[in-house]
């Protein structure tokens, strides 16, 4: 054997270990949503259980469905909306050089360094005093504006979109939204896939808010209804582990479908090459 | 920049045309900052205000001036124990996910291995997980009865006791570190990765010619040459460190009892507290003053500048040693 197919060889053993460990966790979760609550006290098992069906079935009687619905309206609306103003937000800087553009970008870089937690207290006096308590909007509407997506785009626009186009499409007659929304937007698709994919998670993930602004469990998120599992199952573990299963894995299969625009989105706004 | 000024345009009426369009660049940029400013700056600048009385968040608030950041950095031991507890997690965490992920992403990308593609996406899945399921997957692992790790030990006989891993401050800590490095070495892999292929080939090559070993290369090729990216991610895992919450909130909750208890505030004996954590259960938790909790957030805000700046001045001053060697 030669040394370097050797290297190889050891090289691929430690990247299988290495998958294994990120994994693992993962392949214990399943197996346990099979299994009956007392054999997971009893000791450790590797293969699948039967009970994923009777699991199942007392995860649907606590209408875990209704998290469901809730967090897809969230994340999906949350994107949207994050989306259409970071494009306009970005367009707009990488296109025109207008009063003040510099200052109010430097504002939009400083926002990304200010961890939005900060003003929570003020945030929830807020959210009661519009009267967005118990609904889905504080979850919606602020995680809208982001530096992140604006610095994003902005970068993404100024190198991909050409300013030649802007002027044929001026003396064509097309107007400055139009030039935007139906000039620029199918030239930038791939950003916004990224951009989008990335909204996505962040805001299916969203925690902190949720957990004070939903008490009501008929507006809960999939993260709330997980850490609310407690006190509608409680004795059943299983159960409890596989209404978990059933929280995050179609995000994870959204994340294997689409990895190749999500990986490239997360670098291209830091890297620049 | 496009230049839409009227001196480059012939014509009277073009240029009033175009003068007309100048109004489109700040209609373009009026909702993020209309939203950027209602629900983030407003609510930073109240939080201030809110910290400078004493508040419950539905009867009068009494002004109280700067007692509660006396309170806080002074009375409450635990606040400034939160920010410890944080930086103790950083300490352990953004050493170990720079290098592993350095050192993973120079080694998987300079050779064509099989199954590169499927490794990256393994390695980067726990990043998009759900942060309250990690939580409650580590839960799952470390219980003191049913916990995964505990039955494998006790299965290979290493342990005659089950360890309470979550119950013992040291134990409790080293189970974060860990937490967050499986979460995030995918991500700066990911990172190191692009930052790598941007790298060009021919400098690998001469250096090859020069005889130089692969740690020679990694050491005055690779690192040089990503150190923006370094800097970006150290200075950034701070600000992300000190947000730290889900995590711990979910994987110290006894999410796994059958009692259905409300867990542990911040951990045994609070040595996993941290400091998002310490203003939520001041302010929504277990107490509901919202002053102190509102005092607490910009006293958070302060370490991050502090700790911020001085990673950014500390990293300045080695980049500009190791220019001079």
């Amino acid at each position: 054997m030669t040394k370097k197919k050797f290297y190889k060889i050891v090289l691929f053993l430690i990247m299988i270990l290495i998958a294994l460990i990120c994994l693992l966790p993962f392949y214990f979760m399943l197996i346990m949503s099979t299994q009956y609550t007392e054999d997971i006290y009893k000791g450790i098992t590797f293969l699948p259980g039967r009970y994923l069906l009777e699991n199942l079935k007392t995860v649907m009687n606590a209408h875990f469905e209704v998290y469901y619905k809730n967090s897809l309206i969230v994340a999906a609306s949350a994107t949207a909306l994050s989306l259409i103003v970071s494009t306009m937000c970005g367009f707009s800087f990488a296109m025109y050089n207008f009063k003040g553009s510099k200052f109010l970008f430097a504002f939009v870089l400083v926002t990304m360094m200010i961890p939005t937690q900060l003003g929570l207290v003020a945030f929830v006096v807020e959210m009661k005093a519009i009267g967005w308590m118990n609904t889905l909007l504080p979850l919606i509407v602020p995680p809208a504006a982001t530096g992140f997506g604006v610095y994003w785009m902005k970068n993404f626009i100024g190198s991909n979109f050409p300013k030649e186009l802007m002027d044929s499409a001026r003396i064509d007659g097309a107007s400055e939204p139009g030039i935007l929304f139906s000039i620029a937007v199918p030239c930038i698709k791939p950003a916004i896939a990224s951009l989008g994919l990335m909204n996505f998670v962040t805001n299916w993930n969203s925690f902190l808010v949720p957990l004070i602004v939903l008490n009501k469990s008929e507006t809960y998120t999939v993260p709330i209804g997980i850490i609310n599992l407690n006190s509608a199952y409680r004795n059943d573990l299983a159960a409890k582990i596989t209404a978990l299963s059933i929280g995050i894995i179609p995000l994870l299969i959204l994340f294997l479908l689409t990895a190749k625009t999500f990986i490239s989105g997360i670098t291209m706004g830091a890297v620049k090459e | 920049m496009s230049k839409i000024g009227p001196q480059t345009q012939g014509g009277k009426g073009l240029k009033r045309k175009l003068k007309g369009r100048m109004i489109w660049p700040y209609i373009f940029i009026l909702p993020f900052f209309i939203i950027y400013i209602a629900f983030n700056c407003y609510p930073l600048i109240y939080t201030f205000i809110i910290s400078l009385n004493d508040w419950d968040g539905f009867s009068q608030p009494v002004s109280v001036g700067l007692a509660n950041y006396k309170n806080i950095f002074t009375e409450d031991p635990y606040f400034l124990k939160s920010i410890g507890n944080t930086l103790f997690f950083m300490a352990f965490d953004i050493p170990i996910v720079i290098i592993c992920g350095l050192i993973l992403a120079s080694v998987f990308n300079s050779r064509k291995l099989k199954g590169a593609g499927f490794f990256r996406t393994a390695v980067f899945l726990p990043y998009i997980t759900i942060p309250v399921a990690i939580g409650v997957l580590f839960c799952l692992l470390f219980d003191w009865n049913s916990g995964t790790v505990n039955l494998i030990l006790a299965k290979l006989g290493l342990i005659e006791e089950h360890i309470n891993f979550l119950g013992v401050p040291r134990l409790a800590r080293m189970i974060v570190v860990m937490m967050i490095c499986w979460k995030y070495i995918g991500y700066h892999m990911i990172f190191f990765n692009a930052g790598i292929s941007g790298i060009s080939v021919e400098l690998y090559e001469a250096a090859d010619v020069d005889g130089a070993s692969a740690f020679v290369k990694f050491t005055r090729i690779t690192i040089p040459l990503l150190k923006p990216i370094i800097e970006y991610l150290v200075i950034m895992n701070i600000i992300w460190g000190f947000q730290l919450f889900d995590e711990p909130k979910v994987l110290f909750s006894s999410w796994t009892s059958s009692s259905g208890g409300s867990g542990l505030m911040g951990g045994p004996l609070k040595s996993c507290l941290t400091a998002i954590w310490y203003i939520y259960d001041t302010s929504f938790g277990s107490q509901m003053r919202y002053g102190k909790g509102a005092a607490a957030a910009y006293g958070t805000f302060l370490f991050i500048l502090i700790f911020s700046l001085a990673a950014f001045v500390v990293m300045k001053i080695i980049g500009r040693k190791s220019g001079e060697d």
